[in-house]
């Protein structure tokens, strides 16, 4: 999908598409589909710019998939929200890192923490 | 004669796989007796029953395998059914698929008993040697040094410096093969850590972590390698 069609969509289906990719990149990780990640990782990238571009900085719309029963989908949710919603976001980051029943979910989180301990993370 | 040493690492790998297939023949012949009830299609209720494999399984009983996997985020021991369709009955059709299925059972071993997974998913039981090793507990360097080269089952050998992306950096061999830079992982760990290496991270300004290695020295290479073995769980922190 390109940028123009994201902007033209509404909070409520660019949320859906988010979860959508989230789930789709949790597969990729889970069956060793390194170019379906990348892929879908920019498109991912794109739909965060696109709710902070919206009046108000508008990635809290993203705060309920901080408790979504998929792990991988927690860990996008949280990254995405970490600037709007530090305490939530850190505390599912913080939650998945010690342990998920995800292995990817786990090893992000903890390289994420790392990150954020030495301020390397691109918060923006 | 010449002295052997005794592979335990393999006799161990193998006590524990003959158990688990008693257990399982075990809690076959024990569901059997008890007219275990099977999921049926409204299609098929007459050529259902115990003797057949096409379903999934009910039981109210736990099923164990505890000193192999001890129970993670569940109340009370591991066993009991597995919820539904969270894994394939049948072997899936590609190797991606296959393997997205060995990474989805690994935590349910633990969680549910190594029996309760292969009786819902009884073709998993060839890749036993694969899904008992990913599920490991962190290791000591030690420990992950002292069995390179044992070609332990469901293990590879590792290079913390990535053996091919050294070699075309003009790295010598001897350091590319040498001691310091191979270690012994689960081989499920191996492919993860392989696939880590080649996708896109933000910390990185987008780059892989391979990509973003390319012109570090041999010193940054093998302390990432083993920055990431923490992160997958297999090196102690």
């Amino acid at each position: 999908m390109t940028v123009s069609k994201i902007s033209s969509l509404g909070t409520d289906e660019l949320v859906a598409l988010f979860e959508s990719l989230a789930l789709r990149q949790h597969t990729a990780n889970q069956e060793g589909d390194t170019p379906a990640y990348n892929k879908i990782y920019f498109r991912l990238k794109e739909i965060g710019d696109e709710f902070r571009s919206r009046s108000g900085d508008q990635r809290r719309v993203l705060l309920h998939l901080l408790s979504h029963k998929t792990a991988w989908v927690r860990y996008m949710a949280a990254i995405n929200t970490l600037v709007v919603a530090p305490v939530e976001a850190r505390g599912v980051i913080n939650e998945l890192a010690v342990k998920s029943n995800n292995e990817f979910a786990t090893a992000y989180a903890r390289r994420t923490v790392n990150a954020l301990e030495r301020g390397t993370f691109p918060l923006k | 004669m010449p002295f052997q040493t005794f592979d335990f690492e393999r006799a161990d790998l193998r006590a524990r796989l003959a158990a688990l297939s008693l257990e399982v023949k075990l809690l076959r012949f024990a569901h059997a007796r008890r007219r275990a009830r099977w999921d049926v299609k409204d299609s098929d209720h007459d050529t259902e029953g115990p003797d057949d494999d096409d379903g999934p399984f009910h039981h109210d009983g736990p099923t164990q395998l505890a000193q192999n996997f001890p129970p993670r985020d569940h109340n009370g021991p591991p066993g009991g059914p597995l919820p539904e369709e969270i894994l394939p009955l049948e072997k899936p059709p590609s190797s991606q698929k296959v393997t997205g299925a060995l990474r989805d059972a690994t935590p349910l071993f633990q969680e549910f008993g190594a029996a309760s997974v292969l009786l819902a998913a009884p073709w998993i039981a060839s890749y036993a040697p694969l899904v008992i090793a990913n599920a490991d507990a962190p290791k000591d360097w030690e420990d992950l040094k002292s069995n390179v080269g044992m070609g332990r089952l469901g293990y590879d050998d590792h290079h913390l410096a990535e053996e091919a992306a050294a070699r075309r950096a003009g790295f010598p061999e001897e350091l590319i093969q040498g001691n310091d830079n191979l270690v012994s992982i689960p081989r499920m760990k191996h492919w993860a850590i392989n696939g880590y290496m080649s996708r896109v991270d933000p910390e990185l300004n987008d780059m892989s972590p391979r990509e973003f290695l390319k012109d570090k020295s041999w010193e940054e290479r093998q302390a990432f390698g083993l920055s990431v073995l923490k992160l997958f769980g297999v090196l102690k922190p």
